[in-house]
């Protein structure tokens, strides 16, 4: 199997032909867990990529990223891509930008569901986003999640990609047969599910044939499993979500980091299950962790138990490099930790960390 | 003849054809309207920011041609303009280099001269300019030769980039300011060539520091450009043929025009 690790370890060679580099992009991962993952890899498009034309198309992505896209419309001319390409700081859009940008009439427009939500949160242009016929999507999407964009978008096809910084585009769903979050493997990519549990659940493994950075049995760290041949005869998988941490308002909840803190409370905690989520009051939107612990006998005798492992982990569990949950609940980001003190946890609950839906 | 070797008296038989087509062009009416019936460029009215902001984007086009739209953003307001690979190709913006790292503040800009890059078959990489310490990683991975950048980004990079490559492999910098940075001998200490660039990210690059000047701030208009002093602001104006052209746009940019006798014979500027 092929790792982030190994992947790291690649020599960042040039082809001998310059004319072969319109065809490349360097592509960083965000380094948010690990070092960044530095690559050089082809930008080629398959057939099944083609799916984000458009006029006028309004990237929400980091410039970074975008790279990608523009040498796509600029050296890639057959393929109907979008005709003019606005980059913007979805954090610096106001309302006089908004107006300005009107007046190109954008149809189509990319990004991820973060940045989407707090546009949502601070500028609902209606005349704006109610122009958007196509949007471009690369990130999970909970069922509350996609009901804010609709009401976002409301004109809009939504199109969803699995894709990643080191590998590019892995998956596509624009077949109606998918469910949220399900995607058929583009035509360059061989997908397997390693180590699976008893629901089927494992790491997605990749393959992918590209003229310049192929790669083999890739683990790409997102758990997920398949779930069949679609009746268009395609394979689909679902994504289930990271396989080491899960985002939420920004901030990363680490699965190593919870096992960490629990471990350090072990005379308290038998076992845990967390379940990371956001939630909306008002229009603000809050993380929230809730745990199931399993508790030792010498929890049970503390005078109030949920109350106390909560207070004993939220002050240990690192949500940044410098800052506690108890600090983010304090800082009015995250909603105080709940536990939930049970026996057994629930059928199907074999891994730790699980995301929750948008509540 | 190459453009580079472009006269100022070239420059006036060009720009004066680049106007005969603006004041016929059933694209737009941006200057027309605003030039009323005066064709000679020395008596062309300033162009300012206000008259962009004043113009929708859709009424500045002067023909329509796929393109990367930079929001540009003023004190009163944003406004757009295009650039067409085309144009990206003539700028004045990298040097010869095999692997470069562009590191700009603003996300438009630092598109724009990556796609430079490509023109000249170069392949680069664009440095993450809110992450130093992942920027600095990418740069010493892809063992970069050159830079793209500006003094205030340099400065932020410079202590993470220290720490995990070697500067002197990055041969060529270029600086792409406002101003003439007062720091300059100490980045000429560290880096073997650094060029320095006056640019806008509404008009790109405009005027180059002259190579004889040293430390002085002696600058001559670039290949694509005219440059003139008006109340002690830089006035430029773009030979290309822009999507949304740029003709004696009034900066404020301060500038006064230089000694006269530029040891290299062209007419400086002091910016």
């Amino acid at each position: 199997m092929f790792d982030r690790e190994k992947l790291a370890k690649e020599k960042p060679g040039l082809p001998t032909d310059p004319k072969e580099i319109r065809d490349l992009v360097i592509r960083v991962t965000s380094g948010t867990t690990d070092a960044p993952v530095v690559r050089i890899r082809s930008s080629a498009t398959s057939d099944d990529e083609g799916i984000e034309p458009g006029r006028v198309l309004l990237s929400f992505r980091p410039p970074d990223t975008q790279v990608g896209t523009l040498t796509k419309i600029f050296y890639n001319p057959p393929k109907r891509w979008a005709d003019l390409f606005i980059s913007v700081d979805p954090f610096s859009m106001d309302k006089k930008l908004a107006e300005v940008l009107h007046d190109l009439r954008p149809d189509a427009t990319s990004g991820i569901e973060g940045t989407h939500a707090h546009l949502f949160e601070t500028l609902n242009h209606k005349e704006l986003f109610g122009g958007i016929v196509q949007f471009g999507l690369g990130s999970e999407l909970s069922e509350k999640q996609e009901l804010v964009l609709r009401r976002l978008f409301p004109n809009a096809h939504f199109l969803r990609w699995y894709r990643a910084s080191e590998a590019g585009l892995l998956g596509v769903a624009k077949c109606r047969y998918l469910k949220r979050n399900q995607f058929h493997p583009v035509a360059e990519v061989t997908l397997e599910i390693a180590d699976q549990d008893e629901e089927g659940i494992g790491r997605i493994v990749v393959s992918k044939r590209l003229r310049h950075g192929g790669f083999s049995r890739y683990d790409i760290g997102d758990r997920g499993k398949i779930i069949g041949i679609c009746p268009c005869e395609k394979l689909t998988f679902e994504v289930v979500g990271r396989a080491d941490y899960i985002k939420i308002v920004g901030v990363l909840i680490l699965q190593r980091e919870c096992d960490r803190v629990v471990s350090e409370l072990s005379m308290f905690v038998t076992d845990y299950r967390a379940t990371v989520q956001e939630k909306r009051k008002g229009k603000k939107t809050y993380g929230a962790i809730v745990m199931d612990i399993i508790p030792t006998e010498e929890l049970l005798v503390q005078k109030n138990p949920e109350r106390f492992i909560a207070g004993e982990i939220s002050r240990r569990l690192f949500v940044t490099p410098s800052r506690t949950l108890g600090d983010l609940v304090a800082e009015e980001h995250f909603l105080p930790l709940q536990v939930h003190l049970v026996d057994a946890f629930e059928a199907g609950k074999s891994v730790r960390l699980h995301r929750g839906n948008l509540a | 003849m190459n453009a580079s070797q472009l006269s100022e008296k070239d420059k006036l038989i060009s720009v004066a054809s680049l106007i005969e087509n603006i004041y016929s062009s059933d694209g737009s009416n941006f200057y027309r309207s605003r030039w009323g019936t005066k064709t000679e460029f020395s008596e062309l009215p300033f162009i300012e920011d206000e008259d962009f902001l004043q113009t929708p984007f859709s009424k500045r086009r002067y023909f329509h041609e796929r393109g990367l739209v930079k929001v540009i953003r003023k004190p009163d307001g944003p406004y757009l303009i295009q650039r067409c690979i085309a144009d990206i190709r003539e700028e004045n913006y990298g040097s010869s280099c095999r692997r470069p790292i562009v590191l700009l503040a603003d996300g438009s800009d630092a598109l724009e001269k990556v796609l430079w890059f490509y023109e000249h078959d170069t392949l680069p990489l664009l440095g993450r300019s809110r992450n130093m310490a992942v920027a600095a990683y990418c740069a010493a991975w892809y063992k970069a030769d050159a830079l793209v950048s500006d003094v205030e980004m340099l400065s932020r990079f410079f202590p993470h980039l220290e720490k995990v490559y070697d500067p002197r492999r990055i041969r060529a910098l270029t600086l792409i300011e406002r101003a003439f940075p007062s720091s300059i001998q100490k980045w000429r200490a560290l880096f073997p060539a650094v060029r320095i660039i006056i640019g806008l990210p509404e008009c790109g690059v405009f005027a180059e520091q002259c190579p004889g000047s040293g430390v002085e701030p002696i600058f001559h208009a670039d290949k694509n450009s005219i440059l003139e002093v008006h109340e002690g602001c830089a006035v430029v104006t773009k030979l290309l043929p822009l999507v949304t052209p740029v003709i004696r746009y009034k900066t404020e940019l301060f500038a006064a025009k230089g000694p006269s006798a530029c040891p290299c014979g062209k007419e400086a500027f002091i910016l």
